[in-house]
């Protein structure tokens, strides 16, 4: 009855209006359907921005954006570190795209055979193709035991070996010894749903604590002043109303944006929001690139067939019948590598030999993309202070160029738990928040009312007016936050594009026809004496910033050099760069 | 009733009352009982003066509270329209018991989807396993407790099940 009546009111409203007029309602006619939990629920409403968008500013010591594996992990580690925290979030907690992952977890724990988490860290680096930060991946490996058994005491039903120890089995990239010693087993996993049970356990546990949580807040943009990130400024998809949470620590665990592609394995909400956010913010993104293809995927479908179907006597055919990798790779044939497999693929295609319904196995599938970076270059990193960034939004560059399988949950839960750490040593529970201009997040609410009103405003054809006015209630208006989302998806996706076409070599997922090989400072496939070590310009190994003006869209790359020591060198030491070669 | 936009008409199952649900700028939600919708229609057919007016029309104890709020502005949904919804709701409330006493006799069921694929017996909607369980959850060779049932999946070095890829 409320909805009729308000959805009435708009119609109402907007008969008399026929021009592009934001509907005009006073503040006291609408019920605001949240209630603020936790503590200091000292939430007060404003009309600062605009007297047709009242405001609802909230306080607190930190606020976590996403809820996935990452986002709740970091949110109750600053919880437990006595902060108050918020963590907005587009889903509920449990319906995180992280729920997805069936693969495990890896970890050092060496329960089937001698291990150590050095080799993890070597698989590590060289997996990224040597564009990974060595000092992040030394935190990584060496933490990963203690974040494993830290997940089994938190309740997550591991699978067990006889003696009652994690079973831990073999997964992609992982050896021992420094690849010298075949195969080790590390991926410690939970049945086939590690991620949902991961998922589930960090929600559970996060119960315990007082996390305030804003589920269904659509988050618009962050607060920044003066170079400085002061909070979040969301939308409440349930009733409309414009939510600032305005904090010292805003953490950024939003997620990857698979969406940006038509077939990818990403669930609808995979939407690259926070990148979005950051590059708004005038911050750049890095190593955007970088995403994960599969040869053999279900074009539309958005499912992969995994490649042992091959193996076991799969036959790669076009449309016309013919066995064609036996022209590009006599001898191998339908057995050879996958990244020879989708170069043929591509040619294939581009020679118009496909039938897409004929099951025809595409290369077009995203797994897992990368990257955004809290730290804005002058020729130097400097941080921004206030933002943080975990998951699969946030780059440490764990992975580099090319993300190992059972690594990604493992990135999650570690540096969601690294951003808890560093917060709760940089800052004090209860702190004053420095003063935030009482109009801040006036541009995202006026992005959203653009967007909101885009298409009704011409519109006088009586009978489309009750769709279109119902269309454009801010109440529950999934097409708008669909357009939001939209527009997330759209800067991502123009800053991958002219990332990719930029860096001109072949490195780990990013793999181009014209430029096949890796160029590094020195040629590693070649003794280095003798050889002249080529400058910064020259070579790629390096990592890609890429910012993009919002007005005009246009792209501009910076770089930034790769970090090669780890972080305690008589620990463990760093690995120079080699050919990347199993 | 030009004015009244017409949305909805409900008429719930043992019920006499029909429920005319009308959009206009103050919604209002038109109640008849069916004993005197035919009665309302030609009174409001005769009052049809386009003009806003506001009515509250109290029934007699015995039957349900009429309760009319009409409202102006534009016209939008014709007469016929209106009539021609109250009629179909008026078929069927005559369809349940008379006088407001409801019979229950079967509940009314949803019509079935026509037989097809996705017409399952009730006793098949449980969906198979298709892997079964290990004896005790306890993988006969490998000895893993809790692990994933069926082949090994991560035996192509990506994680399978099913054929299919999931992770890599």
């Amino acid at each position: 009855m409320a909805a009729v009546c308000a959805a009435s009111r708009v119609l109402g409203r907007k008969i008399v209006s026929s021009k592009a007029l934001p509907v005009v309602w006073q503040t006291s006619n609408r019920k605001l359907h949240f209630s603020v939990y936790g503590k200091g629920g000292d939430a007060k409403v404003s009309d600062a921005i605009s007297t047709q968008y009242p405001v609802v500013d909230h306080e607190f010591d930190a606020v976590v954006v996403g809820a996935g594996g990452a986002g709740l992990r970091a949110a109750f580690g600053l919880s437990e570190a006595g902060f108050n925290t918020a963590c907005v979030t587009k889903l509920f907690p449990t319906r995180s795209h992280t729920v997805a992952a069936q693969g495990g977890i890896n970890a050092a724990l060496g329960n089937m055979e001698e291990d150590d988490w050095r080799w993890h860290f070597y698989d590590t680096v060289k997996g990224s193709d040597w564009l990974g930060d060595q000092d992040a991946i030394h935190y990584m490996t060496e933490q990963a035991p203690a974040a494993v058994v830290e997940l089994e005491n938190f309740g997550m039903p591991f699978s067990r070996t006889e003696e009652g120890r994690i079973y831990q089995r073999a997964f992609g990239g992982q050896s021992l010894k420094f690849g010298k010693g075949g195969q080790a087993h590390r991926c410690c996993c939970v049945a086939d749903r590690t991620g949902h049970s991961l998922l589930h356990t960090l929600y559970g546990r996060s119960l315990r604590y007082d996390t305030s949580y804003f589920v269904e807040y659509f988050a618009l943009d962050l607060l920044m002043e003066d170079g400085e990130c002061k909070g979040v400024i969301a939308l409440c998809m349930e009733d409309g109303s414009i939510h600032r949470f305005r904090a010292k620590n805003t953490v950024i665990a939003t997620g990857g944006y698979g969406r940006t592609y038509f077939s990818c394995t990403s669930a609808h909400t995979s939407t690259g929001d926070g990148n979005a956010m950051v590059t708004r913010a005038g911050l750049p993104c890095q190593d955007l690139e970088f995403v994960q293809f599969h040869p053999t995927g279900i074009y539309g479908a958005g499912c992969l067939i995994t490649e042992g179907c091959r193996g076991e006597g799969g036959i790669l055919i076009n449309s016309e019948g013919e066995r064609f990798m036996e022209r590009y790779a006599p001898n191998a044939k339908d057995l050879a590598s996958r990244d020879v497999v989708s170069r043929s693929m591509t040619i294939e295609l581009r020679e118009g030999r496909y039938n897409i319904l004929n099951l025809y196995y595409n290369i077009n599938l995203l797994f897992c993309a990368q990257n955004t970076v809290i730290t804005h270059k002058d020729g130097e990193d400097t941080v921004v202070p206030g933002l943080y960034a975990c998951g699969e939004s946030g780059c440490a560059s764990v992975h580099g160029a090319n993300r190992l399988g059972a690594n990604s949950l493992l990135d999650l839960v570690v540096f969601g738990r690294a951003c808890a750490l560093t917060i709760a040593e940089t800052d004090t529970p209860g702190e004053k928040l420095s003063p935030l201009k009482p109009n801040a997040g006036e541009a995202s609410v006026a992005n959203m009312d653009k967007i909101r009103f885009a298409n009704g405003s011409t519109r006088t054809s009586e009978i489309r007016l009750n769709i279109y006015s119902f269309q454009q209630s801010i109440v529950w208006n999934t097409d708008l936050v669909e357009t939001l989302e939209l527009q997330n998806l759209m800067l991502n996706g123009v800053q991958t594009i002219v990332s990719a076409e930029a860096r001109t070599e072949s490195r780990g997922a990013h793999a181009r026809e014209d430029f096949k090989d890796r160029v590094d400072e020195y040629d590693y496939s070649k003794s280095l004496q003798g050889q002249v070590k080529k400058p910064f310009e020259q070579h790629w190994r390096k990592h890609t910033l890429s910012y993009v003006d919002p007005k005009t869209g246009k792209v501009t790359l910076e770089y930034r050099p790769v970090i090669d020591n780890s972080l305690n060198a008589e620990e463990c030491a760093a690995i120079p760069p080699a050919i990347r070669s199993y | 009733m030009r004015n009244i936009r017409f949305c909805a008409s409900l008429a719930p199952p043992r019920s006499s009352r029909v429920y005319l649900v009308s959009l206009n700028d103050d919604a209002g939600i038109v109640i008849f009982n069916r004993q005197n919708i035919l009665e309302l229609c030609n009174f409001l057919l005769r009052h049809d003066t386009g003009k806003a007016h506001n009515r509250l029309v109290q029934h007699p104890r015995k039957m349900s509270l009429l309760h009319v709020c009409c409202t102006t502005v534009r016209g939008l949904v014709k007469k016929g329209l209106f009539l021609e919804s109250t009629y179909t709701a008026c078929l069927r409330t005559a369809g349940y018991a008379s006088g407001g006493v409801a019979k229950d006799k079967e509940p009314v069921k949803k019509a079935k989807t026509p037989q097809g694929r996705f017409d399952m017996d009730e006793t098949e909607s449980k969906s198979k396993d298709v892997f079964e369980r290990f004896p005790d959850d306890v993988h006969p060779e490998t000895k893993e407790k809790g692990g994933p049932r069926g082949p090994e999946p991560t035996r192509y070095g990506d994680w399978e099940r099913k054929g299919r890829c999931i992770d890599f």
